[in-house]
């Protein structure tokens, strides 16, 4: 799963719209699964499956409708009522007009249309956006399973957290260039560094000296009941927690500075997080 | 090429649609005229006069504002992203949204057809005139529904593509399709004298017969009969132009278009 992140008009539509053959490119080439996205744009589009931003359905037609639709283009036999099932739309919005659903039925419509057919490719344009947390929650699920299944996600996103929980790779688009790729694993993202503070009620030196044992503690500072942990990973940081959970009365806690967040504002803004 | 999901879909929403509504509240209007008016006591060949004169002006803005709203819509709400993004051509994109058309069209004349076919046959009127003359503004609004697809390919916006309509309806309809046939040699001959321009009659009846709305009319001698010829050499004088005309200019202002309108669709940037 490939995350695509920009800040506004660094060029995350125009990348997108030419690799799906929208738009042309001014100059240079671009291919997708191997295909030139000029010459070959039915191949490309046999493979592709996309979930656009902010589109409405078509207004008279009803869910099934649209999957059907979209079967019939690619030439393949799908149950309709199984594709709609899978993204979590009821039996009971199946034969409604598209027009009735809200923001996170039409998303979950638009998933279940880009994977008709699965798709060896999935292009996922900011699919949660207009959603409550719970949509943004079964989304991410189900774009998560898809992934696992082994379908190539390509998602663009201005959320750092949804890339950073679910993809593997990273680009980072700034006016108009890839700044930087990446492994959400790497070492590029642990030379970042996150934090979490604790307000303990007792116990912050033996909280110290546990902290500071942890690996991947870069620094714990105290003042007064205030305990803030430098951590090099999101993951360290969640054994930190833990680790304070076992030594001390924790009355309150907050994070700052994921490491996606710190990545992206050096890249974008040249800071350092 | 793969036309039919796309057409078939097109058909569907436009079931389901207010157009669909108002085009079968048009269709069923006209199948209760028609039989309303026989049992009523007029003459059928009254009947065909009336749709004729009523249809040269009606149909053709039924097929423009048909046309116009197929790809438009579509390119405003984004689902033009979509459809441009499904395996099959750009071309089956428009065409579909023609031929979907073109049935719903297709069906409500069929229905006028069988209807009035069916009270011609009731009241011994000849079986014919009915088949030819719908057959004729079926083909006359096609033509219009084809320019009207094709505005809708190039238009960025529902409202820039909605005047243009109403534009071509004035110049295409009302003005090359009404005021040139009331005096064909004047009319032309003076716009033509406007130009400092000496036009032969063979140009100025070509140039009168190229409207598609003419060339309808042109086509009204294969009714058949004395008074449907006659109604032809008042519009266009002797030597009575040839019936075949009508098809000729009518399905070339369908291709025509058409064919520009793909063109368009292969190369439009959508941003």
């Amino acid at each position: 799963m490939f995350g695509f992140l920009g800040p506004n008009g660094a060029g995350k539509s125009t990348t997108i719209n030419i690799l799906l053959g929208l738009q042309s490119p001014t100059s240079g080439t671009a291919r997708v699964l191997g295909y030139d996205v000029e010459t070959h744009r039915n191949e490309i589009h046999q493979r592709v499956g996309v979930l656009p931003e902010g589109v409405t359905p078509f207004p008279n037609l009803t869910g099934i409708d649209h999957i059907e639709f979209v079967a019939r283009t690619r030439g393949v036999a799908v149950d309709p009522i199984e594709q709609l099932c899978y993204v979590g739309l009821d039996a009971e919005a199946h034969d409604r007009p598209a027009a009735e659903y809200s923001t996170g039925m039409r998303q979950r419509l638009w998933l279940a249309m880009a994977l008709v057919g699965d798709p060896e490719l999935v292009v996922l344009d900011e699919p949660t956006t207009g959603l409550d947390p719970d949509g943004i929650r079964e989304i991410r699920e189900l774009v998560t399973e898809l992934g696992d299944s082994g379908t190539t996600v390509f998602l663009s996103s201005h959320r750092l957290e949804e890339v950073e929980a679910m993809c593997d790779q990273i680009g980072i688009l700034h006016d108009g260039q890839i700044e930087t790729t990446a492994s959400v694993a790497d070492r590029s993202l642990r030379t970042l560094s996150v934090s979490v503070e604790f307000r303990v009620a007792d116990r912050s030196e033996t909280l110290r000296a546990a902290l500071t044992s942890q690996p991947g503690v870069r620094s714990v500072e105290i003042d007064g009941q205030r305990v803030t942990v430098t951590c090099e990973t999101a993951a360290d940081r969640v054994t930190a927690v833990e680790t304070a959970l076992d030594e001390a009365k924790i009355e309150d806690l907050s994070t700052d500075g994921a490491s996606l967040d710190a990545l992206f504002d050096r890249t974008v803004h040249g800071g350092e997080s | 090429m793969n036309v039919r999901p796309y057409a078939r879909r097109d058909l569907v929403g436009l079931w389901r649609s207010r157009v669909g509504l108002l085009l079968l509240g048009l269709f069923g209007g006209c199948v209760v005229g028609v039989t309303g008016a026989r049992i009523a006591g007029f003459p059928l060949s009254n009947v065909y006069g009336l749709v004729l004169f009523v249809g040269q002006f009606l149909f053709p803005a039924v097929g423009l504002l048909l046309g116009v709203s197929s790809v438009v819509d579509h390119r405003e709400s984004g689902t033009l992203r979509v459809l441009f993004t499904l395996p099959g051509r750009r071309r089956d994109v428009v065409l579909g949204a023609f031929v979907a058309r073109c049935g719903v069209l297709g069906a409500g004349f069929g229905l006028l057809t069988a209807v009035t076919t069916g009270v011609a046959t009731v009241y011994g009127a000849p079986v014919g005139r009915p088949v030819v003359l719908f057959s004729l503004t079926a083909a006359l609004t096609v033509s219009w529904l084809a320019v009207g697809t094709t505005i809708s390919v190039f238009a960025t916006t529902q409202r820039r593509a909605f005047f243009t309509v109403i534009l071509l309806y004035l110049v295409g309809v009302v003005f090359w399709n009404t005021l040139f046939p009331v005096s064909p040699d004047v009319a032309v001959a003076a716009m033509a004298g406007r130009l400092n321009l000496s036009l032969p009659l063979g140009v100025q009846r070509g140039v009168l017969l190229l409207a598609p709305g003419n060339a309808f009319l042109v086509g009204l001698q294969f009714l058949g009969g004395e008074s449907y010829l006659n109604l032809v050499v008042s519009f266009f004088g002797t030597p009575v132009p040839s019936g075949w005309i009508a098809p000729v200019v009518l399905v070339a202002w369908s291709v025509l278009p058409l064919a520009a309108a793909v063109k368009q669709a292969e190369s439009l940037e959508l941003s």
